[in-house]
């Protein structure tokens, strides 16, 4: 048993029974011995090299998923009945996320590579290495897993994306080739201007941007990952784009662009891709500190 | 509310040519601590050292999006999303005359005549039956001060520690107390019953379990079900009694300005809410369950802070916008003295009648 561990149960005595009573360790038929070594993998997790007080692991083996790590362990176990819940109650949300995160097709496979991987298919040493050794219940059982799959899928199409590069490399050709010479120039000198004023952004800012922009994650989804309500994710988006085109503006004019060209490098950037920026600035512009909007694209004031 | 059909696309392509670069998988955060970060479980530091890294790391952004994605999915069945329901929302939802009229008298709580902004009364109490996950139409209640049906405990949350009990929570007798009466007799009542419960902060108030009421057999759904939830609201004033938050029927926090004259729907939060407490005019806290501990400070705005224990939290008292002590159903109390960034359990001092 790990000090860590061992501090904590002597300094509660009955600390290890209550939690494997909360975990109904019984059910599964999990040896003792199994289960602290699952939470002694658990509090390494947790604090690592750090001395924390015994009061403090206690507190944190309070607040565990036990009954899900007892599952857990009774599965890496190869305990019978323990896969067979697991099965029962896992697997229709296992592939529902699959379905969510790889579509219809590829969810089954998806699934099943991950109950291959719980199961534990690879042996190091003679024995079975379960996927289950990772999960501590710091989490339920079911985001971990949803978490398992989004990983896994994550890694596969970055990978596979990897293997095609030629492909890549022509789209971008067929991009640059525009007929209008100014284009490469200001649209190059609009995407520095943004590139710079994100880069300036502290991490929580850009990580509220980049979820909701490039990831589509819905506000409610970033609030609750980052702490915070649907309401202020919105407030905040909202202060971060209009201190992006303040910085825009400002970095554009100090490049010497003058009202027309900043127009037609918006233009440029629209074109390749017809969304509504011009509608959201638009948007913007009726709000009290709108000026900067009109200095991004002369013309749209008083629309 | 931006809406996603509002989306700068260069934007977006600017921020995901950023972000492009290959990570180490060495240095992105584990599988089990971006589930962890999902649920809100991480410690500040933990939490603010995948925000650095994720901020920059394509991979991690596009895991926690697929994350999302697959709770979105899964969230009519999954456990964290059952756990995490307001527990009203377990029942099974009838129509029987009855509960309308239990309806009306909760209604009855709010000051007469006062209607949400948003939500006509009427349509608020349709919102609240369900048939059969079907939404019944009633007139709008008429408000009546007694006859109220004998009342038993819903069952707990699948999954979850129940909800504090009459056993546990001396202030849970009065969810068996008829639900009655303008705002002015409902805080006489409190103020009695506060006299009986263990001590609170001013504006605190913890929230009585759900009340499953027997529907009455002449209803025409009666057949469908075989009884009615009620949630109560969890409401909050502040020391100035202007400011004030509440719970609705569905499950979100509301606040109100003016006294509670009108009310303003926030948020939904992530679990049911047990207790509240305002120290300030400006400041109001919230726990519930699964260590569920939500604040609001002035200008900040609602966040949800780390959660002290995975145990449901039945009250909370706080000091100010940074000092607060959440309990647990069992009797553990935790306290912070960041805002709710850190706790420390406070240790019990030994009985005196110990030898």
């Amino acid at each position: 048993m790990d000090d860590l561990l061992r501090a904590a149960a002597q300094a509660e005595s009955d600390l290890l029974p209550r939690l494997a009573a909360r975990a109904d360790c019984r059910r599964w038929e999990l040896p003792a011995a199994a289960f602290h070594a699952a939470l002694d993998r658990s509090v390494r997790h947790r604090f690592g090299g750090a001395r924390p007080a015994a009061v403090e692991v206690a507190a944190y083996l309070d607040s565990l998923h036990l009954d899900d790590l007892a599952l857990a362990c009774a599965c890496a176990d190869g305990h019978a009945a323990a896969w067979d819940h697991l099965v029962e109650a896992f697997r229709p949300k296992l592939l529902a996320a699959a379905r969510a995160i790889a579509g219809p097709d590829n969810a089954p496979e998806l699934a099943d590579s991950v109950f291959a991987d719980l199961y534990g298919l690879k042996e190091r040493g003679g024995e079975r290495q379960s996927l289950f050794r990772y999960f501590y219940g710091r989490s339920s059982l079911a985001t971990w897993l949803r978490a398992v799959l989004a990983r896994k899928h994550v890694d596969a199409r970055r990978a596979e994306s990897r293997l095609r590069p030629l492909e890549v490399a022509a789209e971008r050709a067929a991009e640059a080739a525009v007929p209008d010479l100014d284009r490469p120039r200001l649209v190059a000198g609009l995407a520095a201007a943004v590139a710079a004023a994100l880069e300036a952004l502290d991490a929580r800012d850009r990580l509220r941007l980049v979820l909701y922009y490039a990831r589509q994650m819905k506000q409610a989804q970033i609030g609750r990952l980052l702490g915070e309500s649907e309401a202020t994710v919105s407030r905040r988006l909202d202060r971060i784009r209009r201190d992006l085109r303040r910085r825009v503006a400002q970095a554009l004019a100090a490049q010497g662009l003058g009202p027309g060209d900043i127009s037609r490098a918006w233009t440029f950037m629209l074109d390749d891709s017809p969304v509504d920026l011009i509608q959201r600035l638009e948007q913007l512009d009726r709000r009290p500190d709108a000026s900067a909007a009109a200095a991004i694209v002369p013309g749209t004031e008083g629309t | 509310v931006t809406t996603p059909d509002r989306r700068d696309e260069p934007l977006a392509r600017t921020l995901r040519d950023l972000s492009s670069s290959e990570p180490s998988a060495e240095t992105c955060p584990d599988v089990s601590t971006m589930a962890a970060w999902w649920e809100g479980r991480l410690t500040p530091e933990e939490r603010a050292a995948c925000e650095t890294h994720v901020a920059e790391c394509a991979r991690c952004q596009e895991t926690i999006a697929a994350i999302a994605a697959a709770e979105d999915e899964a969230s009519p069945s999954s456990d964290r999303e059952a756990a995490s329901r307001p527990a009203w929302r377990h029942a099974v939802w009838a129509v029987p005359a009855a509960a309308a009229l239990v309806l009306a008298t909760w209604l009855g709580l709010r000051p007469a005549g006062i209607v949400e902004p948003d939500r006509p009364a009427a349509e608020g109490v349709a919102m609240a039956l369900k048939v059969e996950g079907d939404e019944a139409r009633l007139p709008a209640p008429e408000v009546r001060q007694e006859a109220v049906p004998p009342v038993d405990r819903a069952e707990p949350p699948v999954g979850r520690p129940a909800p504090p009990t009459a056993s546990s929570d001396p202030l849970a007798a009065r969810a068996k107390s008829p639900r009655t009466g303008p705002v002015e007799d409902r805080s006489q009542r409190m103020a009695d019953e506060q006299a009986a419960a263990p001590p609170l902060a001013r504006g605190a108030q913890r929230a009585p379990s759900p009340q499953t009421i027997p529907a009455t057999p002449q209803a025409p759904a009666a057949a469908m079900a075989e009884s009615v939830t009620v949630a109560t609201p969890l409401e909050v004033s502040s020391p100035g009694l202007e400011r004030r938050w509440r719970v609705s029927l569905d499950g979100a926090i509301e606040g109100s300005k003016d006294g509670g004259r009108t009310w303003t729907r926030d948020f939904i939060p992530p679990a049911a809410l047990y207790a509240g407490v305002s120290p300030a005019d400006e400041v109001c806290w919230y726990a519930g369950a699964a260590g569920l501990v939500l604040r609001l400070a002035g200008e900040e705005g609602w966040a949800r802070a780390t959660a002290p224990t995975r145990s449901d939290l039945v009250a909370i008292e706080a000091a100010d916008a940074v000092t607060a002590t959440a309990t647990t159903r069992e009797g553990l109390r935790y306290t912070t003295s960041d805002g709710g960034r850190s706790w420390t359990l406070q240790v019990p001092p030994p009985s005196p009648f110990q030898p």
